[in-house]
């Protein structure tokens, strides 16, 4: 965000609107919602978020017997061994990780113009960001409606995840709109979506 | 911005209430359930590409601000949720500034004519 702000600024002056985003920038767009001081950041979220998970997994998993909780005393250890955590047959921190390593990796594919020649790719990468969010939400409630307690971690990853959601949305929403003028030219929205034509 | 920010703020305090004043029963039922809703939304709305979630804010206030009276709060918890939902609310009448331009936003994606390069 402060890279693609200062970036902006330093332009601003002296380039002209549509020049200064780049011959990658969508058609009227004043950024490039792909370039990567765009798309760095919410995969280097994704990676803390992974760390999260994944630490709280080992824990889960019994590897290691006890959990980081600074603020809530024995929260950590009510949320992360109550029946809801364990409702699926994976460890639900485990699938946190797993969803993370998705979004770090789907945001990885691709270059700077990607929102343009693979859509399906940002689509999957906004898909794989938004429900993560929800999901997040549900269980931040569910620890302390449920079970009257908090976990720091379980938090932080909420947060994390929450943070990822806007700024992983520029993008598809970059990609829905070319393949939007693919379908207002005639040409074919599935053979676009898999950046074919 | 700083409209989403105080909003998420008010989001934390509805969240913790229950702990800081030792609310128990419904009063900590609803707040720990709006709470992070409001949070949620607030955060998402703080990019400009989805600040229209914004508008979402205002069911949650709108609940905050009246349920406790139908449940019977107590007065003063009862004003204090209230007055986390109005301005949970109000706050999401706020745009804020948008710097970038996104091709004409979402509403592009149900226009049958080119969009303009507004928004």
């Amino acid at each position: 965000m402060t890279a693609r702000d200062g970036t902006r600024q330093t332009f601003a002056t002296t380039v002209e609107t549509t020049s200064r985003a780049g011959s990658a920038a969508p058609p009227g767009w004043s950024y490039n919602p792909s370039s990567w001081s765009d798309r760095l950041p919410i995969v280097l979220a994704a990676l803390v978020g992974f760390g999260i998970a994944t630490y709280l997994t080992l824990f889960q998993l019994k590897v290691i017997g006890s959990v980081w909780e600074p603020f809530f005393g024995d929260g950590s250890r009510t949320i992360l061994t109550s029946g809801v955590s364990r409702a699926l047959p994976a460890p639900d921190a485990a699938l946190g990780a797993a969803s993370y390593l998705l979004d770090a990796v789907a945001g990885l594919i691709g270059g700077r113009r990607r929102w343009k020649t693979m859509p399906w790719i940002v689509v999957l990468f906004g898909l794989a960001v938004g429900p993560l969010g929800a999901v997040s939400v549900m269980l931040v409630v569910f620890q302390p409606v449920l079970y009257g307690a908090w976990c720091t971690l379980c938090l932080a990853s909420a947060a994390i995840s929450l943070l990822m959601i806007g700024p992983a949305m520029d993008e598809m929403l970059a990609s829905l709109q070319e393949l939007r003028r693919v379908r207002r030219r005639g040409g074919s929205v599935w053979r676009a979506f898999w950046g074919l034509s | 911005m700083r409209a989403r920010y105080a909003s998420v703020a008010v989001g934390l305090w509805v969240m913790a209430a229950p702990g800081v004043l030792g609310l128990g029963g419904d009063e900590r039922m609803l707040a720990h359930i709006l709470g992070p809703i409001v949070v949620a939304l607030s955060v998402i709305a703080l990019s400009g590409v989805t600040r229209f979630v914004r508008w979402a804010i205002v069911v949650p206030g709108v609940v905050l601000a009246i349920l406790p009276w139908l449940l019977g709060f107590d007065t003063a918890v009862a004003l204090m949720f209230a007055a986390c939902g109005v301005a949970v609310a109000l706050l999401a009448f706020v745009r804020g500034p948008v710097d970038e331009r996104y091709g004409g936003g979402w509403t592009a994606l149900f226009r049958d004519d080119e969009p303009g390069s507004s928004t």
